[in-house]
């Protein structure tokens, strides 16, 4: 966080600007929050973890499978209900489903769990693989 | 014409004044919006004739802004009485077409008039909602209306049903009143719930969102869980409101109200025998197990597409109505999180309050473990079923049909907390841990030193699973009274039901309890 403070036309303004993550930022103008889009992406820190976290280990969070995020997500995508591991998928890029259909299949409280599509459309990309562990509210697919 | 037949027929005209609302242009434009007038709405709603409309000729008393010079007839709302199904009950429609229905410190007279009516002689209320909110001109005065309303809601809660529908607009203070009454339904599309609309949303957050998809009835329906019911038309809401007076009783002291049965009430149902699958992991659908055991296969489900991991909702049997609430595998694997909870909380308050008998059907893996529900106070969620369940004192009738571990064993209605009749099919997997979870801690350093743990765990997990996973281990407790062929499940439940019909259990006296809200 970088405060600053400026006097535009003799009112005060208190400006903090936020971590840049990706090219998104919070700037907070006498504490009313305001999301900001960069145009050019801001160098990428390397150590600097994205939400927050640290990374578990000294390995680089390139090379090992981690517990997939929650990301900024899009409102096409296919949702992980409830933590778990993925054990099939149905459907793959380019195929056309139903609202209702079974597009994959969760592993989770030890119960095989369908995942179903909550709209007709075609997948447009499946983020997940087989034995990928999610947490809830992770994208597994999108569906447009 | 003499005078006195003058005097009748300035009566008759006085009331046709009235029942014109506000006018027929008004009442053309309400039509046009795809809704009915509050009178068309009652006459609905009430057996036929049975309608007894009460202080009709009442004006506001206002003189802000030139509201002295006006004033219609019955100011913005219909109120009265009349029967469903030949009972008793009192109504409060919001008449759209005079001054928006808001709500005047008059208005609220009439409303609050036949609330204590229906306190004085135990009946449920019904409200129609429809209006814009508070009347501004009247300043203060709305507000103490809307007090002495939500004041009447509380201590009516409990005491006799209270329904509201949401048939338009129902936002800011108006909405307390729907959210204290035991169940709300919302007409898609025509209504709307919020505490703040989307002009003060924008300015204060800077979000940009809809009426609908700020409280919409599809919002509340799924992701609030503020509605019970969502009824695609007028029509749909008018009938389920009639639907829902015939599971419940005119007061918390009247029994449920009876039906003929004509179901046989030992109808064997094989294919219960073979509805749990094999693998403990593959799901069914409870559903499938409600609608095989009840009166007819008729289930009025409540709060459907809310937190859908539990079901809750009234059946029949034979002909007594019941509440049920049962796990559902189908979905999030039939975990009990707080929402679920939650709902399934308040459910069981609402039957425990008003004498309605409670079946639950039981197949939960556990709580839904993460840092998002922890950090949501899953806790307190669950203690709340938890406490609901203990507390009540109705008829508890409980079988277990699959899973049942460790605290939500607990929580679902378990023999020690009050459970009169709790039975099983065999197979039930009533255990504090599943296999895995308790190898893992009971055979820990064991396996450590093994040659081959990850054979030592299996053989130790199929080992457990053989001992423990099963309703036997609690039945020879007598935490499980009988376990139960599961195509036999319907006598059952029936002749535990009948068998408890004269249950009488009370709570030690004290001012209320302290539910973890």
């Amino acid at each position: 966080m970088k405060e600053y403070k400026y006097k535009i036309n003799g009112m005060k303004f208190t400006v903090s600007v936020g971590d840049i993550v990706d090219n998104e930022t919070t700037v907070e103008v006498n504490g009313v929050p305001y999301k900001v889009e960069l145009d050019k992406k801001a160098p990428q820190k390397p150590a600097l973890s994205q939400s927050g976290q640290t990374n578990h280990g000294a390995k680089p969070a390139t090379t090992s499978k981690p517990v997939k995020q929650t990301m900024a997500s899009s409102p096409d995508a296919v949702k992980c209900p409830l933590p778990g591991t993925i054990m099939s998928i149905a459907v793959k890029e380019g195929d056309t489903v139903k609202k209702g259909d079974k597009v994959a299949v969760l592993e989770a409280m030890k119960m095989e769990n369908d995942i179903r599509s909550d709209k007709a459309g075609t997948v447009t990309k499946v983020l997940v693989s087989v034995g990928d562990t999610l947490l809830e509210g992770a994208d597994i697919m999108i569906i447009e | 014409m003499s005078k006195q037949e003058e005097k009748i027929s300035q009566l008759i005209e006085k009331r046709a004044e009235c029942r014109l609302g506000g006018g027929e242009k008004a009442i053309e434009k309400q039509h046009q919006r795809g809704k009915y007038t509050a009178r068309e709405r009652i006459a609905m709603l009430l057996d036929e004739g049975s309608f007894e409309e009460l202080d009709m000729f009442v004006t506001h008393r206002c003189t802000n802004f030139g509201q002295d010079k006006k004033h219609i007839l019955g100011d913005g709302v219909v109120t009265g009485f009349g029967t469903i199904d030949g009972r008793l009950v009192y109504v409060f429609a919001q008449d759209f077409t005079v001054f928006g229905g808001s709500l005047s410190e008059t208005m609220s007279q009439k409303i609050c008039k036949v609330m204590d009516m229906a306190m004085k002689m135990g009946a449920p209320v019904i409200g129609l909602n429809d209006s814009g909110g508070a009347r501004i001109q009247e300043g203060i005065n709305a507000l103490a209306g809307y007090s002495e309303i939500f004041q009447r809601n509380i201590m009516a809660s409990g005491v006799v049903p209270q329904i509201s529908a949401i048939m338009g607009p129902c936002a800011g203070g108006a909405v307390y009143s729907p959210a204290l009454t035991d169940f709300t339904i919302m007409t898609k599309g025509l209504s709307y719930m919020f505490l703040t609309g989307p002009s003060v949303v924008k300015t204060v957050t800077g979000e940009d969102v809809s009426q609908e998809d700020l409280g919409g009835a599809s919002v509340h329906s799924t992701k609030s869980g503020v509605t019970h019911f969502v009824a695609e038309t007028e029509e749909e809401c008018i009938a389920l409101i009639r639907k829902i007076i015939s599971y419940i009783p005119q007061n918390n002291m009247e029994e449920t109200p009876l039906v003929s049965c004509t179901d046989p009430i030992d109808r064997l149902e094989d294919k219960l025998n073979d509805i749990i699958p094999d693998s403990p992991k593959r799901s069914y659908d409870m559903y499938d197990v409600i609608s095989a055991i009840v009166d007819n296969g008729e289930f009025l489900e409540v709060q459907p597409d809310y937190a859908r991991n539990i079901i809750i909702g009234f059946a029949r049997f034979n002909g007594q109505s019941v509440g049920i609430v049962a796990n559902q595998p189908k979905v999030l694997a039939g975990v009990l999180d707080s929402n679920a909870s939650r709902k399934g909380a308040r459910f069981v308050r609402f039957c425990d309050a008003f004498n309605i008998p409670l079946v639950t059907l039981v197949d939960v893996p556990g709580f839904l473990p993460g840092t998002g529900q922890e950090y949501n106070g899953v806790i307190l969620h669950g203690a709340k079923l938890l406490y609901a369940y203990g507390e009540a004192t109705v008829p508890k009738v409980t079988v277990t049909l699959r899973k049942s571990y460790g605290g939500s064993h607990i929580v679902m209605s378990c023999k020690q907390l009050r459970g009169d009749m709790n039975y099983a099919w065999p197979s039930a997997e009533i255990a504090v841990m599943g296999a895995e979870g308790a190898v893992g801690v009971l055979y820990a350093k064991e396996a450590k030193n093994h040659e081959n743990p990850a054979a030592f765990k299996k053989e130790k997990e199929e080992e457990y699973s053989e001992l423990f996973a099963n309703p036997y281990q609690a039945a020879k407790y007598g935490y499980i009274d009988d376990v139960i062929e599961p195509r036999n499940t319907r006598f059952r439940v029936i002749k535990a039901l009948n068998m408890l019909a004269t249950k009488k259990l009370t709570n030690p006296a004290k001012k209320h309890g302290n539910i973890p809200l």
